[in-house]
């Protein structure tokens, strides 16, 4: 195997893979996302040059992945009646099933897992990459090429829409938003 | 657990916190082996088009430095300054800025080597004259302003790019409004678009273009027309010379504005990718646009294959010629190297050898892609353009000029 995948693949496969996971929720798509992420770093591995660090670089390079992802599944016109940016949309409804490392946790977990779709793509990204990944606000700013206040504020509103959501599903009395259930 | 209705940002933390870690079960040989292939094919591309090339550039070197101390006159179209122009492409390209180090290398083994690895294309500074998009040569002479508009069915946004004497005095703004009420949109076969209804006003500061509509306006009429407007709008003030980061609507100085069935209060200014080029004629008119597609595709190859077929419902006609055989599409991080011959026809109508050209060079910059290598054995020019070299993508699409 060559030498720059393996040591790549091991120290960031599986933060990789999540970060993937949680942006698209589905795993086979995840698994060709990170594929891409691969074809994309190695291909342009001569030029990292260290000025931000590898990991900034490798996920600056899977959230285009998945944004490019995000673009392909939509045509243009229906970009354009759908609202236009596609990183402020929300990202669309999750029909995908419950993973089971999810489906056997507890209630408010499962609706928070649901909730995240109810975020824009930047506002779910900030989420993931700060609380599931655990990166700081300065590395967060730095994979979205973002200043620290842009992230700040983007997570400030994602919570907010985390907050309002998750007190409708409560009012509710569980994981029921509109027609879908998510089970 | 749910009963409750308020969480506080900490609580939400924390349950964001619980959501599980998910692992990748796959074996990472197999992923290794999957992205090789891949991988492989790419990397044998780069490295022989360049290396040949750079044996080339070094014959040529040699061959026509002796001739340079002797001969005044070299500066015919063919002969492009590669000095010149190739630093410009570097600047240009992130990717390459970050090896900065690069201009400074002593040796010419190192340099050779930085140029396959980044297949740096060489621009041909081919005369413009004949050619229906705008390309960096015209800078010198032009500022240019894009405006994206509908035809008369509101089915296509025609981008028309038109070109002013260059005068950095008055703003990109300034020429915008200047050129909208001049423009002659239907003797070009399209609809009377610009200038645009209610007021428009631009913030320098903060890049905000703001519209103010009427209550009544003609662009919440029917989903076309409000799709129409949205598409002129990004068409329009996306394009790289205008700088706009969204535009912000605003009915009769009330916030926001009813489209179709849809409430929007801002636009941001996010520019369209992917799509490919086709030649559309308006009807009654026999002025030709290239015009992007409404669809995008999922890479450059499958582009230029569909840009062989029409499509009917937008009266989209091909351009790539029906005779032409793509043989192979390659790319590297710059480039595209298109390979193709022209088939079983004789000649090549010249005209549509140009359509092509251009369309491909537009679909290139499309997908993001800084200049196109054309490989082929039937030709060793199209028009203007020498395809010994890579030819640098344009700035924009369907030049037009307006009467003062």
């Amino acid at each position: 195997m060559d030498s720059v995948f393996e040591r790549l693949y091991k120290e960031y496969h599986q933060d990789v893979f999540q970060f993937l996971f949680y942006m698209v929720k589905n795993r086979q798509q995840a698994e060709d996302l990170s594929q891409e992420v691969y074809i994309r770093v190695l291909r342009s591995y001569h030029r990292f040059q260290g000025k931000s660090s590898e990991k900034t670089w490798l996920f600056a390079i899977a959230r285009n992945v998945a944004i490019d992802h995000f673009r392909k599944e939509k045509g243009w016109k229906q970009r354009l009646l759908d609202r236009f940016d596609l990183t402020e949309q929300q990202v669309k409804d999750n029909k995908q099933p419950l993973p089971e490392e999810v489906a056997i946790l507890n209630e408010n977990v499962q609706a928070m897992y649901h909730c995240l779709d109810k975020c824009t793509l930047d506002q779910k990204t900030v989420i993931i990459m700060r609380f599931l990944q655990q990166f700081s606000i300065k590395e967060t700013a730095q994979m979205l090429k973002w200043t620290e206040s842009k992230v700040k504020t983007t997570q400030h509103r994602a919570l907010k829409v985390l907050q309002k959501q998750m007190a409708e599903i409560s009012d509710k009395g569980g994981i029921h938003v509109g027609k879908e259930r998510v089970e | 657990m749910l009963g409750k209705k308020e969480w506080n940002e900490t609580q939400l933390e924390e349950i964001i916190r619980q959501l599980p870690k998910i692992e990748d079960k796959q074996n990472p040989q197999i992923i290794f082996q999957n992205i090789s292939s891949r991988l492989e094919k790419k990397k044998r591309f780069t490295w022989i088009i360049p290396t040949f090339a750079s044996a080339l550039a070094l014959l040529l070197f040699f061959i026509l430095v002796p001739g340079m101390f002797t001969t005044k006159d070299l500066s015919t179209e063919g002969n492009h300054s590669e000095n010149d122009s190739q630093p410009e492409l570097f600047e240009e390209n992130p990717a390459v800025v970050e090896d900065g180090s690069e201009e400074t290398k002593p040796t010419v083994d190192s340099d050779q080597e930085k140029r396959q690895e980044t297949s740096e294309p060489i621009v041909s500074s081919f005369s413009t004259e004949k050619l229906s998009a705008i390309y960096e040569q015209d800078l010198q002479k032009y500022d240019w302003i894009t405006f994206g508009i509908p035809d008369v069915q509101a089915q296509n946004v025609v981008p028309v790019t038109v070109l002013v004497g260059k005068d950095d005095s008055v703003t990109w703004f300034e020429k915008y409004k200047q050129l909208a009420e001049k423009l002659p949109q239907s003797a070009w076969g399209l609809s009377e678009y610009f200038p645009l209804e209610g007021k428009v006003s631009y913030n320098d500061a903060t890049e905000v273009l703001e519209i103010d509509l009427p209550s009544h306006t003609v662009y919440a009429q029917g989903s076309a027309g409000y799709t129409s407007f949205i598409h002129s709008l990004l068409e329009t003030f996306s394009s790289d010379e205008k700088k706009v980061q969204k535009v912000v609507f605003s009915t009769e100085g009330q916030k926001g504005f009813n489209g179709h069935g849809d409430y929007i209060e801002e636009l941001p200014m996010e520019k369209a990718k992917n799509r490919g080029y086709f030649l559309f004629t308006p009807v009654d008119s026999d002025k030709t646009f290239l015009v992007p597609s409404d669809v995008t595709f999922e890479n450059i190859e499958s582009a230029i294959q569909e840009m062989k077929k029409e499509i009917s419902t937008h009266m989209l006609t091909p351009t790539v010629p029906k005779d032409m055989t793509i043989e192979r599409i390659k790319t590297d991080a710059d480039a595209v190297y298109i390979h193709f011959s022209k088939g079983q026809q004789n000649g090549m109508d010249q005209l549509a050898a140009i359509h092509f050209v251009e369309a491909v060079l537009l679909t290139a910059k499309d997908f993001g892609y800084g200049a196109v290598k054309f490989e082929t054995d039937d030709f060793e020019e199209i028009g203007p353009f020498n395809l010994k070299h890579p030819i640098k993508v344009p700035l924009a699409a369907n030049k037009a000029f307006v009467n003062p």
